[in-house]
């Protein structure tokens, strides 16, 4: 299946003539993201999950390059996994297969939109479409989609000013729902719920990013205890 | 005169070593959590966690004096009642028991005053009791615990800001000790009939019992009972911990429990009106 | 002339199922009066006592206490009654004083220090007022049971068997003290009792009933000089005076006879004429006693009916 669309991809992309090689771009896009070496900034963040209801929350997030991150807040706050970073290197680990698909706009945005295909068929991903910016190769736009047919989508919104390919809005828009044997269960209180569990998120979470200190040489000691808790994750 | 019914009746409630029963239960109840969550506590929360635990990093501690207190309510509120009914039973077979019916019921007081007495006093007892559960599950364990956001699992998971927690206690609280007094109310009934205080107590449990396995029985005929049974309503005090809450639904439960508590009077006052004080 | 009628009870029936453990019961009690309520045990004295106070409705028949009846007057007529029924039974876990207190404030007495001690005195138990009713014996809760009874300063005081399992000394003193109330303070009395030597001593009016039902009412003088006392008289020629006796024509009947003592039914005004007539005879007479008289009339009522 998966090497039916790359073969599709591939004969169209030949078929439309001379199109941007795909690898470069995602190398510019990269080169811009290693231009941070690390930030700081404040989040707000709001949740309208369908499994989860939640006040906004308030929290600061660290990053060092290439992949320490920490949050911290007064109160209890949490993050889509995929918030941390937005390196395109991520999506590039390991074996896969680039396709440039075409130029379009993206409100009001030209971008390049790039697919990337694993070739190992242990990744959850199945396929990640990425929107470029063609002027800054900032990425606007992300959406994945998982084996159980599940996708996550991810809206990138930049200042006007931005220098730095770092976000001022995202939002995450879950669609995961990969267990088709969901039970119901009915609690005492009668209201039938389906057991959660990771594969069953729906819903959108948003980040707002403010008052971002970016290079500024952040310590690796203020890391120690997250890059724990990357390890595990 | 009422005034001095109910000061009498309160304080022969709190002279008597069997209202203190249910308090010390209670405490030790209470400890015996709090000891547990206090080393047992981040497997629980970490279980509370799990369901997105994978997809979304998390910061702040779960593990707080309202997550104790919420896991306290819903845990022992099922068994208030059975310490409650042991001074409500009381209420009147009590005096059967002891001969004092012919002391007090010759007083010029009328016998519906004294019932009204018995009923307010046992309600004020059943509110000093539910504020002594929420002092000890709410208060000490944020003492113990600390202050935080509240994670609760309904229809859906909520998790409730630390500004947002603590109104929703007491109101669920305030309902509980509606219930509460609804079954107290029911143990008077019984404490009416008879002369000896272990057939109240042991009568309201098992129609408790009963009452309460038929509001959860989901078999056609039963669930058309349901909403005649009072127990249908007495656990409504979680939509408290739901968003938006249901008030209309809580309106209607208090309505319910409050026209229980109001029959069940009626019925006692005709009983205890008509009786021969025989002891 | 009589008093003032403080209790009037008309017709008074309590049936349960069906025993009828009240029967159409009559009964006056005056102003003024200690009235002595007899009856064998099942008589339907409690029962009587108990519909008084309320404690239990009449099947049929008619209550009025001060004039007023009773069912449509309740807390205006027990205002101005205290009384103990049966054993007195207090809140074991609480002292006699806050007992006392408790009551008293429920029949709206003065529930003062002073007037509280003043009561507990009057009963003997000042010196026991902290303690806690449960560690009282018997004729000290008899004890309390009075003082309860009389907190609110009644016009009226029921007492139900209220020297019951006193010793001598107590029972005196609540003879006294119920003497002391009646003619000191004015009260009315209703005192139900099996010891029937009480009752002829204190109750001027009395009632005797069986089986639910009136036997005899009235003043315990008239009651008793209509009937024949039992006399015991000692001789020194018992055979002579027996024949004296028989041919006396006096209203006399020899019960027994033994030695020097001869046992004989009379009527009190024909004791002096009989030992004038065996003086005349030269019969020495040494002892005149009259015995229990009240005891053999109750039995005489209780058996004949």
């Amino acid at each position: 299946m998966k090497k039916l669309i790359i073969t599709i991809l591939f004969v169209f992309s030949v078929i439309f003539g001379q199109n941007p090689d795909p690898k470069e771009i995602l190398k510019k896009t990269e080169d811009r993201f290693l231009e941070v070496k690390d930030y700081s900034a404040d989040v707000k963040i709001k949740l309208d999950l369908a499994f989860l209801k939640m006040s906004d929350s308030q929290a600061k997030v660290y990053f060092k390059a290439p992949d320490k991150f920490k949050i911290d807040s007064k109160g209890f706050a949490m993050l889509p996994k995929e918030g941390i970073n937005y390196n395109p290197a991520k999506f590039m680990k390991g074996d896969f297969t680039a396709i440039f698909i075409k130029e379009d706009k993206y409100e009001d945005n030209s971008c390049y939109i790039v697919k990337i295909i694993p070739n190992s068929d242990t990744v959850d991903v199945v396929v990640t479409t990425l929107y470029i910016d063609k002027g800054n190769y900032f990425i606007r736009h992300i959406e994945s989609t998982t084996k159980q047919g599940g996708n996550i989508k991810i809206f990138l919104t930049y200042d006007k000013n931005r220098k730095l390919p770092l976000p001022d809005k995202v939002r995450f828009s879950f669609n995961i729902d990969g267990d088709k044997n969901k039970k119901e269960i009915k609690d005492p209180d009668k209201n039938v719920r389906k057991q959660m569990n990771a594969q069953n998120i729906s819903g959108d979470v948003y980040i707002y990013y403010s008052n971002y200190k970016i290079n500024k040489g952040l310590n690796d000691n203020l890391f120690v205890k997250e890059k724990k808790d990357s390890k595990k994750s | 005169m009422i005034g001095v019914l109910i000061t009498t009746e309160l304080t022969k409630i709190f002279r008597k070593w069997r209202t203190y029963i249910g308090f010390m239960v209670l405490a030790f109840l209470v400890g015996v959590v709090q000891t547990a969550m206090y080393f047992e506590g981040p497997d629980a929360v970490n279980m509370a966690n799990r369901s997105f635990a994978d997809s979304f990093i998390m910061t702040g501690n779960l593990l707080n004096g309202y997550f104790i207190g919420n896991i306290l309510l819903n845990s022992l509120i099922i068994h208030i009642p059975f310490l409650i009914v042991l001074v409500g039973g009381d209420l009147l077979a009590g005096e059967a028991t002891h001969g004092t019916y012919r002391m007090l019921l010759t007083r010029p007081i009328s016998r519906i005053n004294v019932l009204i007495a018995k009923f307010l006093s046992s309600f004020i007892y059943t509110a000093i009791f539910m504020i002594f559960m929420f002092a000890l599950s709410v208060g000490l364990s944020l003492i113990i615990f600390g202050s935080g956001e509240l994670i609760v699992f309904k229809d859906k998971i909520y998790i409730y800001g630390t500004n947002d927690i603590l109104w929703r206690f007491l109101m669920a609280y305030g309902f509980a000790t509606l219930s509460m007094a609804t079954i107290i109310a029911l143990s008077i009934l019984f404490s009416s009939l008879v002369e000896n205080a272990i057939g109240p107590i042991i009568t309201t449990m098992a129609v408790l019992i009963v009452s309460l396995i038929l509001s959860n029985l989901n078999i056609g005929f039963f669930e058309k009972l349901q909403p005649y049974l009072f127990t249908t309503y007495t656990n409504d005090w979680n939509y408290f911990f739901e968003d938006p809450v249901k008030y209309d639904e809580i309106v209607k439960s208090a309505g319910v429990l409050l026209l229980y508590i109001l029959s069940i009077f009626g019925i006692t006052s005709y009983i205890f009106t008509k009786k021969d004080i025989l002891s | 002339m009589e008093n003032d009628a403080v209790i009037e009870v008309r017709g008074l029936t309590k049936k349960y199922k069906e025993v009828l453990a009240v029967n159409n019961l009559d009964l006056n009690v005056y102003e003024g009066d200690v009235f002595g309520f007899l009856g064998p045990n099942g008589a339907g004295k409690s029962t009587t006592i108990r519909m008084l106070l309320t404690l239990i409705k009449p099947t049929a028949g008619e209550i009025k206490i001060f004039g007023k009846q009773l069912y449509k007057h309740r807390e205006e007529i027990l205002k101005n009654v205290g009384a103990i029924v049966e054993k007195p039974d207090f809140y074991l876990y609480l002292s006699a004083y806050k007992n006392l207190e408790i009551l008293g404030k429920l029949s709206g007495a003065d529930t003062s220090k002073k007037h509280i001690m003043e009561l507990l005195e009057l009963v003997g138990l000042e010196k026991r007022y902290k303690s806690k009713v449960k560690t009282f014996s018997h004729g000290m809760k008899q004890r309390l049971g009075i003082a309860q009874a009389l907190l609110h300063n009644p016009k009226l005081i029921i007492l139900d068997e209220p020297t019951t399992g006193l010793d001598p000394q107590g029972i005196k003193e609540i003879r006294d003290l119920i003497i002391m109330l009646s003619k000191e303070q004015k009260k009315t009395i209703l005192l139900s009792s099996h010891i029937l030597k009480e009752v002829e001593i204190i109750a001027n009016r009395m009632i005797i009933i069986n089986k639910g039902a009136t036997q005899i009412e009235g003043y315990v003088k008239d009651l008793l000089s209509k009937d024949a006392l039992t006399t015991e008289i000692e001789v020194n020629d018992t055979d002579k005076a027996i024949q004296i006796i028989n041919n006396s024509g006096l209203e006399i009947k020899i019960k027994s006879f033994s030695n020097n003592l001869i046992m004989l039914d009379m009527k009190p005004e024909n004791i002096s004429n009989l030992n004038r007539l065996l003086v005349n005879n030269e019969i020495e007479v040494t002892g005149i006693v009259k015995s229990r008289s009240l005891e053999e009339y109750f039995l005489k009522i209780t058996e004949a009916k």
